[in-house]
């Protein structure tokens, strides 16, 4: 055979195979296109992952809030044949009530949700039930392993998986995860599958680490728990904060609310009141006001005062507590003694404006800047809206708006030899730790001493604070006692107080700062001291205790 | 094609001389014969001879007679060598053979080719009938043969005298060569240059050599074995990456399942350390959590003395409940019976230590 016929016939044979190859090609996108892509499309299947959403720990690493995944359980009522005998499968997994179901199935509609977020255990039963128009879609469902612990301050999240307050919805850009898209082909039977395809990323969410300790929340839950009920407080709130650092040990609230049935609780209950609970402080107010007069160099610790019973201020008498008759005391017997009239003849030397610069320099009347939505400000008057009155009654604490968040933050500038730190309740985020600031000063560290100094007698005798006092500890505390005004009047509504403390320990190097606020106490007193002073004594000595923080 | 047709004896052209009434054509090298041995010439002559007859008689049997054409008559058994036979009496052209051109036996100046290595593409054939051949090599217009002066051959006269064309004619060839077969001498044949063909990679390889080998079983199987493997390994390829994909799939599963034990897990163990959690069991368990106020630390001193003193206060706790009570302890936690916390204290000083 020669070569050229050789070649020839590879030649044919070359036309011919390629000839076969796309003559069989245009059979299969022309005249069986349609089939194939039906059979095609049988083994396609999309899934979306859902995105976990990150969890959230304590500083510890204490799991506080974790995402598991779920399912929701929808249906085509118009796709079902037999709707009894699948309500009747459905409840059996879902444990809902089959006339419920039955009920769904029925309606007539073109979709239903049968059952949401459901475990992913139920959502695999009732894909193997395998029941034509009923549908299982990915979820990822909140579990908070802690239940009441934090509950509030670590917050809610909705069926949708976003934050709806607290720490899940101020980061929620963090803790919200991508979804990804994952394209599954099936070969004959639809078991096995032969071809992954990741159409698209999922990134879940980041982790926050809170600077929250769980243990010690916890205890000051149980302490709230106890002055609540024990004083039929409408609500309680307390702080713990690191000064020298800013970052929150515990914000808790009462009444209790369990995070994994948070629709039971009323709203009221669900509020962070740290940052959310605005009220008049009352005495806790009067360190501001003498720690600017003593910055101004217009009052020491040891001046002397002439004090009368009652002082007249505008229109307005200002008067004491405890009615008694004129004495002589020092600027630390004021605060210690908690003596309305001597913080008004302080405040009077400091004029009002001087006055405003400094509470305003403590932080007050503005938002903190913690990691929690929706802060309240508090409030506090501009000068030019003061009243001849205000000098009166804004430097024992009535008159002016503030959060206990606001309040723990300016004792703890007192703490941290007059230097301010804003409050953080975020540690880290995916394992990298929050940037710092160096604080700010405010007052020098020679008035800080002496304001410690001062609020030290607070529990000695003589002072208002006497029942906090913690053996073996120095306590620096001063007690709170503000009327309220019910909504609706206008004047100060008779028996509705709040009482509060607020106090750091060890006084003269000071590791915490502890704040009770006890809102409208209803049986047995009413007095800061009274109904905080205990939770305030109970929960800063088992605080230093769990901190390891020796006597003095 | 053209050069196994040229070197194949008796297919259109024998020994390189044109079949009349067929255009002449440039000749091409032919490939060597050697000429050493008389019997050797004879038989391939022989079989020039009979091919020739035979495609004579399919020739006449076709169309030739019935056309009423005359052929000519065949060349004589030509040397297509230097030597050109000479002319031959032909039946229907009396004319001679057009003349011989030879190529320069100079040495100093061999041409293309080199005298005695290869004298095909200088010899010119002979000159077919005009009447057969219009569209011979020399043109329409191109002077006239007859005109031109007859060569003389140069080292021997015909062999064989130019039979009438006819039926008797292979009978006269076969007697011609029945006759002592005389070989006009010859240049000794060289051997052609084969024709060379670089190949990819700088070989030199053989075009016929190639057809060899692509004509050997050996290396037709080879082909076909490397060609199945290769097929195969695609396929077995397509195969495992499918094999890989539903192991991915499956992995994927496994990993999804154990995401979801190892949250179940961190939940589990978040739910094991939860203060309230862990105080109720102690509280069922019926330990007793001492008061803050009857926590004391020791100072620093005589750790024997301390030591006799921590001894002398866990003598006076209270003894560790038996499994009884703890079960009695345990159900009244359950009846959410509020826990006593006004224990006496687990370890105290007599306040020496701060």
């Amino acid at each position: 055979m020669t070569q050229e016929r050789r070649l020839r016939i590879l030649g044919l044979v070359v036309l011919l195979v390629f000839g076969v190859a796309w003559l069989r090609a245009a059979q299969l996108t022309t005249v069986e296109a349609q089939p194939l892509k039906a059979k095609l499309d049988e083994g396609r299947q999309p899934v979306t992952i859902a995105a976990p959403r990150g969890q959230i720990t304590d500083r510890n690493g204490i799991v506080l809030a974790i995402s598991e995944s779920a399912a929701d359980v929808t249906a085509n009522p118009r796709l079902i044949k037999d709707a009894a005998g699948t309500a009747a499968k459905l409840a059996a997994i879902l444990e809902l009530p089959e006339a419920d179901l039955y009920k769904k199935l029925t309606d007539g509609s073109g979709y239903v949700i049968l059952d949401r977020l459901v475990s992913e255990a139920q959502g695999r039963q009732v894909r193997a039930l395998a029941i034509e128009g009923v549908d299982t879609w990915p979820r990822t469902r909140r579990q908070y392993p802690q239940a009441t612990v934090g509950s509030q301050l670590i917050g809610f999240s909705g069926v949708d998986g976003q934050g709806l307050s607290g720490i899940e919805q101020s980061l929620e850009t963090a803790l919200r995860g991508k979804d990804g898209k994952r394209l599954l082909v099936r070969g004959r039977g639809g078991e096995k599958v032969v071809y992954i395809k990741d159409e698209k990323q999922t990134v879940p969410g980041k982790s926050v680490k809170l600077t929250i300790d769980a243990r010690i929340q916890a205890r000051a839950e149980e302490e709230l728990a106890t002055a609540g009920q024990r004083f039929g407080a409408k609500s309680a709130t307390a702080i713990v904060m690191q000064p020298s650092t800013g970052k929150v040990l515990a914000m808790a609230n009462w009444p209790k609310v369990d995070a994994n049935d948070v629709e039971s609780a009323p709203g009221s209950a669900r509020i962070v009141q740290g940052t959310n609970f605005t009220y008049e402080p009352g005495s806790t107010f009067k360190p501001f006001t003498v720690a600017g007069a003593l910055e101004e160099n217009e009052v020491t610790p040891v001046t002397s005062f002439t004090l009368p019973p009652q002082i007249q201020v505008a229109d307005r008498v200002i008067k004491e507590s405890h009615a008694r008759g004129t004495i002589t005391a020092t600027t630390g017997d004021i605060l210690s003694q908690s003596s309305n009239v001597g913080t008004v003849m302080i405040a009077q030397r400091l004029g009002k404006t001087r006055f405003d610069q400094w509470i305003r320099k403590f932080g007050f009347g503005r938002p903190t800047g913690v990691e929690l939505e929706r802060e309240e400000r508090g409030k506090l008057l501009d000068v030019s809206d003061y009243s001849g009155a205000s000098i009166g009654n804004l430097p024992i604490g009535q008159g002016e708006l503030v959060t206990p968040l606001q309040l723990v933050a300016g004792y703890s500038t007192f703490a941290n030899d007059g230097i301010y730190h804003e409050p953080t309740l975020v540690d880290g985020v995916n394992g990298q730790t929050q940037p710092r600031s160096k604080g700010q000063r405010v007052v020098s560290s020679r008035t800080a001493s002496e304001m410690r100094a001062m609020l030290q007698k607070t529990t000695e005798v003589g002072g208002t604070a006497t029942g906090a006092a913690i053996k073996g500890y120095e306590i620096a505390s001063k007690t709170g006692t503000a009327q309220k005004v019910a909504p609706g009047d206008n004047e100060y509504t008779q028996g509705l107080y709040t009482g509060s403390i607020v106090g750091m320990a060890p006084a003269d190097r000071p590791k915490i700062v502890v704040a009770i606020i006890v809102d409208e106490p209803s049986k047995e007193a009413y007095y800061g001291a009274e109904v905080a002073g205990p939770a305030f004594k109970n929960l800063t000595r088992w605080t230093l205790n769990y901190l390891g923080v020796a006597p003095n | 094609m053209s050069a196994l047709r040229e070197t194949t004896p008796g297919v259109g052209s024998g020994n390189g001389v044109p079949v009349s009434g067929r255009s002449p054509q440039p000749r091409r090298p032919t490939a060597a014969r050697p000429v050493g041995a008389a019997g050797v010439q004879r038989r391939s002559l022989q079989r020039d001879l009979a091919r020739r007859e035979a495609n004579l008689r399919i020739n006449r049997r076709v169309s030739g007679a019935a056309a009423g054409i005359v052929r000519p008559p065949l060349a004589g058994p030509a040397s297509t060598a230097v030597e050109a036979p000479a002319p031959q009496q032909r039946m229907t052209s009396p004319r001679p053979a057009a003349p011989q051109q030879h190529p320069p036996a100079s040495p100093a100046s061999p041409g293309p080719y080199a005298p005695g290595q290869r004298t095909a593409p200088s010899a010119r054939p002979a000159a077919p009938a005009r009447g057969m051949a219009p569209q011979s090599r020399a043109g329409i217009g191109a002077p006239s043969r007859q005109s031109q002066p007859q060569p003389q051959a140069r080292v021997a006269p015909a062999t064989r005298p130019a039979a009438p064309y006819g039926v008797g004619q292979a009978a006269a060839l076969a007697a011609a060569l029945s006759e002592p077969a005389f070989v006009a001498p010859r240049p000794a044949p060289t051997p052609q240059r084969p024709i060379l063909t670089t190949l990819p990679g700088g070989a030199i390889g053989e075009p016929a050599r190639k057809d060899r080998r692509l004509s050997n079983p050996a290396i037709l199987v080879a082909a076909f074995v490397l060609l199945v493997v290769t097929v195969g390994a695609v396929v077995a390829l397509q195969i495992g990456m499918t094999q890989i994909s539903e192991q991915r799939g499956a992995d994927l599963g496994k990993i999804t399942t154990l995401q979801q034990k190892n949250i179940a897990l961190k939940e589990g163990i978040g739910r094991l350390v939860s203060a309230s959690r862990v105080d109720d069991a102690a509280t069922a368990s019926g330990l007793v959590e001492p008061s803050v106020e009857d926590v004391r630390y020791l100072s620093r001193g005589d750790r024997t003395a301390l030591a006799a003193k921590a001894a002398r206060v866990l003598k006076t706790a209270p003894v560790a409940p038996t499994a009884a009570q703890a079960a009695a302890a345990a159900t009244a936690a359950a009846a959410q019976t509020p826990p006593s916390t006004s224990a006496p204290a687990t370890i105290a000083d007599s306040g020496t230590a701060q």
